[in-house]
């Protein structure tokens, strides 16, 4: 884990200005009607104002964070990033945070996950913006906000949408250049494609039969492509739409443990399952060239 | 209902802190303005939305009715603040989000503020602390965003933050210069000239004659008399005492100038003629003080100078009886320079015909005060030893001054005032004293002047106007001379323990009137404690009694501390007095070196326990959790594994089976298989606190 030693800036909030105001006003009252009680609230105030700045700043100091994480997201969503904060010292640091979230680093805790959560639009990588980590603990009056390291671009799949059904396997384009040698034979099913009847077999035994190449697992592989998609007339940008219809069959592939193959335009990709291959196919998705 | 506003804890807190910091105010308003302001409380009730904000008008035409019925003005103090403390209940009802109780917060401060104008006490400082520590605990809630399980522990941060940042505030306190107000006049500090005194609002001439409540008579104008500007700070409003017409002759019932007292001849003839003749007259003068006077026009020789003026200026002259005159009528806005000593002796020898004029006492009138006065001379050795006498006898008397303008002149004598009514005007007041003395063989005489001014903040200017017209007395003690005697504070029992004799310096004073306030307060708890309790042990008494002394020590430390005794603290440790531009460069260096230090100490008290080697955390989870357990009734035994313990817990606690397990199956992977699950380990502790 890389040290951070990024410089601390201090800077007072709202409220620490509101505060300010109150502790002045109090001054002013307590000088007019030369008010002793006044002028030790004032003065209580405003010792906590300065407190303030000394205790914020140092729970922000001895704080170090690690390089950013980043996972891939899909458009329309959040990037989910994270960062481990340690403590170099001792001490307790609290409400240490960044965005919308803040952890606290209690006395002992070897790391805490700080979470940052980046609403993403568009497809490709996406570069946000540098974070940086802040505290207003204990009172809210001061803000020590520390520059962090860099934040990593994310990959953003396109958007899945789109309610076209999975294609059929007949209905699609299988590459019988894809397919392995002829396995075997079983019996005609409902649903089988015809041109793998085997009529010889039939000739001479009767019976329905259908060859099977490669195993079985030949007649599953579904050739996901652009073409596969219906077009309609009335939708603007046919590129981003078919991507988004492809993210939502590549997903339920996916999920139904369906094996299937990618090809858009003249980038392919072969055939797989599991998560690697998953990865690969929202990845191929995602940077596809804006044409 | 209720389950809502406990699902928003930090609202109730801040509902809380408002109710505490507006409570003196509630106490003390009428009870249907109490009511009324109190009343959006009822809006909680109703849920958030469109009826609650319809609620909001006629509630606060409500306020605003019951304020303009209760109140003469709308800008008096009470008005003013039942109208705040009802606003902010009622702001209290539509709170949207952290930045609506921030604000009703700040708000809180100023209404703290305010309630301290309406009395400064022990009770109100103690109030004043329970609201800032609320006020600390509800910015910290605010800040947290796991109060529900951390409350305590931001309980006890709050009171050490509060603890840590007393340092701050008694540097400030005590080395911030004070500035005396009000600041209604501002614009004189920025260099606006000082409104000039209107030619037909002239103060009221010197008549000659002092009659009964003659002073009061023109102290409901708003006059302007004299502007005085000093050359450094100006001393303590009560010790400035201008000096106006002596009367020593007395008719049983008006004091008289001499005849021809305003003829130019006679003037000219009074007056101390050289140098010489005063640095005779004026011996062991001190602290001096340079000042620049203007006077109104009054169209007659009088003009004025701080008690005791020692050097005179062009065109004016000093009396024998030490006040200043003009050589011509003072027609037109008059300027002169003037010094002044504070403490002096003056005329330490007197002559015949000043004593015969200072002892005259007409015949057959007040023959109670005659007697009372030939009493005390025959009872006491001394006439220092009289004058006390006097003194504590005027503070038994009970005697009360009338003050509205109505009741001023009223023709009683000085036996009826002292014996019969107790009550009179300033006039029968320093005159039955002066009486008294003379009476007791003691020369005596009437001073009339005004005391004190108006300070106009930031600048050293003194607006001296009608309303400070005050009379006191002079009594002539043999190798003192005239020394000054302010019959008013006796009526409070303030004059009482300074004694007759010069006071070399102010700390002395002041500290005679610490030890004497020490003491008193001691015996007066002592015997109140056990007036009360009946049988109070002598360390119950003790303990109230010194409870008692420490409390009077903060009241006159804190709540009586002001501009005078921060100069002679200062004085103490070394400084000029006046040099409030050293002040601020010491204050801001005391908060300078305040804040290094606490920035370092916390680093050498790392440095120091830094080859400790530092605890697992795992560990200092579970010992966290096995505390709370053995709370609860379920401690580790010695020796026992943690799955035994493990055992125990499922059976002692069955309803937490899960968390419980989850826990201590966290540590035994943590302790025993070297797994890296201190954040989990963490969560799960914190949450089955936070649950159960």
């Amino acid at each position: 884990m890389s040290r951070n030693k990024a410089r601390r800036h201090l800077a007072l909030t709202p409220a620490g200005v509101g505060w300010l105001i109150v502790c002045v006003a109090a001054f002013v009252l307590a000088t007019n009607y030369n008010n002793n009680i006044i002028f030790m609230f004032a003065c209580l105030l405003f010792g906590v104002w300065l407190l303030a700045s000394l205790l914020t700043y140092r729970n922000m100091s001895g704080v170090n964070s690690a390089p950013w994480q980043v996972t891939p997201c899909f458009a329309g969503g959040v990037a989910h990033y994270q960062v481990s904060l340690t403590s170099d010292d001792q001490r307790e640091h609290f409400e240490i945070g960044c965005g919308q979230h803040s952890v606290d680093l209690i006395n002992g805790v070897e790391h805490q996950w700080l979470h940052v959560e980046v609403p993403v639009s568009a497809r490709g990588w996406f570069v946000p913006n540098q974070k940086m980590l802040f505290s207003t603990w204990p009172f809210g009056l001061w803000k020590v906000s520390k520059v962090t390291e860099d934040l990593p671009a994310c990959l953003v799949y396109p958007e899945p949408c789109g309610s076209q059904p999975l294609p059929v396997v007949n209905q699609l384009s299988n590459d019988p250049q894809d397919m392995d040698e002829l396995s075997g034979v079983r019996a005609y099913q409902s649903g089988d494609n015809l041109r793998r009847v085997d009529w010889k077999a039939m000739a001479r035994t009767e019976q329905l039969t259908v060859k099977e190449f490669g195993g079985d697992e030949s007649e599953k592989i579904l050739w996901l492509s652009d073409n596969s998609v219906v077009k309609h007339v009335d939708k603007g940008d046919h590129q981003e739409s078919d991507l988004r219809q492809l993210t939502r069959w590549v997903i339920d592939c996916h999920n139904a443990g369906v094996q299937y193959g990618l090809r858009i335009g003249n980038e392919k990709l072969t055939p797989g399952l599991g998560v690697g291959h998953y990865n690969n196919s929202l990845q191929m998705l995602a940077l596809v060239s804006r044409g | 209902m209720f389950s809502r506003f406990r699902s928003q804890p930090q609202f109730v807190a801040v509902l809380f802190l408002l109710l505490v910091a507006t409570l003196p105010a509630i106490v003390r308003l009428p009870m249907s303005v109490s009511l009324v302001c109190l009343l959006p409380m009822i809006l909680h009730l109703v849920p958030p939305g469109k009826l609650r904000k319809l609620g909001l008008v006629p509630l606060l035409c409500l306020l605003s009715f019951v304020i303009y019925q209760s109140f003469d003005s709308w800008f008096g103090g009470d008005a003013i603040m039942a109208f705040i403390c009802g606003l902010l209940w009622l702001k209290s009802s539509e709170v949207s989000g952290k930045r609506d109780l921030w604000l009703i917060m700040l708000a809180v401060c100023i209404v703290v503020a305010l309630n301290a104008l309406f009395g400064i006490s022990l009770w109100q400082m103690s109030h004043l602390f329970v609201v800032m520590w609320l006020l600390l605990f509800n910015v910290m809630a605010l800040q947290s965003s796991s109060f529900h399980s951390a409350w305590r522990s931001i309980a006890l941060r709050c009171t050490s933050y509060l603890c840590i940042s007393l340092p701050f505030a008694a540097v400030l306190f005590f080395m911030l210069p004070r500035i005396p107000g009000p600041l209604w006049d501002l614009g004189i500090a920025m260099g606006v000239p000082v409104k000039m005194i209107q030619q037909e609002q002239r103060p009221s001439p010197i008549t000659g004659t002092l009659k009964s409540g003659q002073a009061n008579q023109n102290k409901g104008k708003d006059v302007a008399v004299l502007i005085a500007e000093f050359e450094s700070m100006i001393p303590d409003n009560n010790t400035l005492y201008w000096r106006g017409a002596v009367f020593s002759h007395f008719d049983g019932s008006v004091w008289r100038l001499p005849d021809g007292w305003d003829s130019r001849r006679n003037v000219m003839n009074n007056r101390i003629r050289n140098k010489a003749d005063l640095d005779k007259r004026v011996t062991d003068g001190s602290d001096i003080i340079r000042y620049q006077v203007r006077v109104a026009p009054h169209g007659s020789y009088w003009l004025y100078g701080l008690d005791m003026p020692f050097r005179s200026a062009p065109e004016l002259v000093l009396s024998k009886e030490y006040q200043l005159m003009g050589i011509r009528p003072i027609e037109r806005e008059f300027t002169y320079e003037m010094q002044s000593y504070l403490h002096y002796t003056i005329d330490a020898t007197l002559g015949d015909e000043q004593r015969m004029r200072a002892l005259q006492f007409p015949i057959d009138t007040n023959p109670k005060v005659m007697g009372l006065g030939r009493l005390w001379a025959g009872e006491n050795k001394n006439d220092a030893d009289t004058v006390a006498k006097a003194k504590k006898w005027f503070v038994d008397a009970k005697l009360t001054l009338r003050k509205g303008p109505s009741e001023n002149v009223v023709d009683q004598s000085l036996d009826d005032f002292l014996f019969e009514t107790h009550k009179g005007s300033a006039e029968q007041l320093a005159g039955s004293f002066a009486m008294l003395m003379r009476a007791a063989g003691i020369p005596s005489r009437i001073v009339t002047g005004y005391r004190g001014g108006k300070n106009i903040a930031l600048t050293n200017i003194i607006v001296v106007k009608q309303e400070h017209a005050h009379i006191w007395l002079e009594v002539w003690l043999q190798g003192k001379g005239w020394q000054r005697i302010e019959p008013v504070d006796l009526l409070s029992g303030m004059g009482l323990n300074v004694p007759v004799v010069k006071i070399k310096t102010k700390e002395k004073a002041t500290e005679i009137q610490d030890q004497n306030d020490r003491s008193k307060a001691k015996k007066q708890a002592s015997t109140l404690a056990c007036n009360k309790g009946g049988d109070c042990s002598w360390w119950e008494s003790e303990i109230i009694a010194r409870l008692s002394a420490w409390m009077q020590g903060v009241e006159l430390w804190v709540v009586h501390f002001d501009a005078e005794k921060q100069m002679d603290v200062m004085e103490e440790v070394g400084f000029e007095r006046g040099t409030v531009g050293k002040l601020l460069f010491f204050s801001g260096l005391s908060i300078v070196v305040l804040m290094l230090s606490y920035m370092l100490i916390p680093l050498l008290i790392a440095s120091c326990l830094g080859h400790k080697d530092r605890e697992k955390a795992s560990m200092l989870y579970y010992r966290r959790f096995t505390k709370e357990m053995a709370r609860r009734g379920c401690e580790p035994q010695e020796g026992e594994c943690p799955s035994e313990y493990e055992q125990r817990l499922l059976a002692a606690f069955p309803e937490h089976d899960e968390s419980l397990s989850s826990i201590m199956s966290l540590f035994i992977m943590i302790r025993y298989g070297g797994e890296d699950e201190d954040a989990a380990l963490l969560t799960e502790v914190k949450q089955f606190l936070a649950t159960t």
